[in-house]
């Protein structure tokens, strides 16, 4: 009994220490950590409108997206709305398909207790864009499933809402050398210049298998080259960045057809 | 004695080569230098600390309960690894991603734990937790070097293999893609264990 006492009471006293040491890191280093997801958000915003950000410093970048960048919120039938902000945004991912969903962070826990996010309509779901007024472009947010992960990026797009002008991935965990090229300077550079309506229908941009040349050449302006080995992470991107460019579609139409 | 605890671990008594563990992350982190040299300063420190606290710890922790007292030590200091890493290296720990966590689980902490810490002083233990991370971290070195050189024709980022060499420039090399999946670690940890026993004559028995 008395050894018993004594393993309870060492348990006890390393738990407490324990956990005391890892709140009190926590919340002395959430300020850096928090600063960073936000930094890399903007960061990306800014690399996808068409900035070569490895040659620009931090405090460069943040005053590009703070002198240039207006967030553009939209409710799910792409009617702007003024009474909610990005700030106030959470994006929550759909497991089963890797789709974002943007809700208010106050509804954020009864959401994710939500089944079928899609067809739900109990909670106010959101659509934002930036636009960023030095390059002209729309920056719409997109994330899907690849192989082994989702895929969370940003595409851009010009001022006709048709012409791609850069695309970005900023967190994945695709394999390195093969579906993690998506990330390379090759494989986006490729999206520039791509169109993603076709005779006023929403095509978006497809990855293509192998080297676009392959196919036939009035689909060249609305695919890109593939990456070798990495068949699941092209298919993967080609479908979600058709569906989020979709949920966007009103309101780039209305801009294309002007 | 001091001497010979740093350097058994070097060759004599790889965690990796000779022990073969921890061999899970020196497959999944040693695709670049870059995150090969993090995840074994990273480890480096969490089997030194945890070492330190256990042999401290070791004449109060009931024998009962030991491993768990282990794991929470252990988990303690990972979990102290990944916050810092998210606050001062975000981009780092965003490549390493999950594998700075599964350090908990890597055999060689727990292993170093027990088996020396637990009947050894503390100065003895932090010399063994050292010397068992650079154990691991040079093998882990020595694997993603080779691995992103063939791979990638890179080495810790720049490009390595002049970019005119490759088939899509005109030229005649290809990086080799098994080089860039887990068969292709394996195949190199091969040939180092091969080449490490050759040295030392160590037959499994």
């Amino acid at each position: 009994m008395a050894n018993n006492l004594k393993t309870y009471t060492f348990m006890t006293v390393i738990t407490l220490i324990s956990s005391l040491l890892l709140s009190y890191s926590y919340s002395a280093l959430k300020v850096l950590t928090d600063e960073n997801v936000k930094f890399d958000i903007k960061r990306n915003i800014v690399k996808s409108a068409g900035y070569n950000i490895s040659s620009m410093s931090k405090a460069e970048i943040i005053d590009n997206y703070e002198s240039n960048v207006k967030e553009i919120i939209l409710d799910s039938n792409n009617q702007e709305v003024f009474d909610a902000s990005w700030e106030n945004l959470i994006g929550i991912e759909d497991k089963k398909n890797g789709l974002t969903y943007f809700v208010e962070k106050k509804d954020k826990i009864k959401f994710n207790l939500i089944e079928n996010k899609d067809i739900d309509t109990s909670i106010r779901k959101f659509l934002p864009l930036f636009f960023h007024s030095e390059k002209n472009a729309y920056i719409i947010p997109i994330s899907g499933k690849g192989l082994w992960s989702t895929l969370f990026g940003f595409i851009s797009l010009g001022s006709d809402a048709n012409t791609v002008q850069g695309i970005t991935f900023y967190k994945h965990k695709e394999t390195p050398g093969l579906g993690g090229e998506v990330d390379k300077k090759w494989f986006q550079d490729n999206f520039v210049g791509k169109e993603i309506f076709s005779n006023n229908e929403l095509v978006s941009v497809k990855v293509a298998k192998g080297k676009i040349n392959a196919l036939p050449e009035s689909e060249w302006s609305h695919s890109v080259d593939g990456i070798t080995g990495a068949t699941i992470t092209s298919q993967g991107v080609t479908d979600f960045l058709y569906r989020d460019l979709a949920r966007y579609e009103t309101f780039l139409r209305d801009i294309y057809g002007k | 004695m001091a001497n010979k605890i740093l350097s058994d671990p070097l060759i004599d008594n790889n965690p990796i080569t000779k022990q073969v563990l921890g061999v899970c992350s020196a497959l999944a982190v040693t695709v670049k230098l870059e995150m090969a040299l993090v995840m074994a300063i990273a480890l480096t420190f969490v089997l030194t600390f945890s070492n330190l606290t256990i042999s401290l710890l070791r004449k109060y922790i009931p024998m009962n309960v030991r491993i768990i007292v282990q794991l929470v030590v252990i988990a303690t200091l990972v979990i102290l690894v990944d916050q810092v890493l998210q606050a001062y290296m975000y981009d780092v720990s965003k490549q390493l991603s999950v594998f700075v966590g599964l350090i908990i689980t890597n055999c060689i902490v727990m292993g170093r734990a027990d088996a020396f810490a637990m009947s050894n002083t503390p100065r003895d233990s932090i010399l063994d937790g050292i010397g068992n991370g650079i154990g691991y971290g040079t093998i882990l070195i020595i694997v993603s070097i080779v691995r992103e050189i063939l791979g990638t024709g890179q080495m810790y980022g720049y490009q390595l293999i002049p970019m005119s060499f490759y088939l899509e420039n005109g030229g005649w090399y290809m990086n080799n893609g098994l080089m860039l999946l887990a068969p292709g670690a394996f195949i190199v940890l091969g040939l180092l264990i091969w080449a490490q026993r050759t040295y030392t004559g160590f037959v499994e028995e």
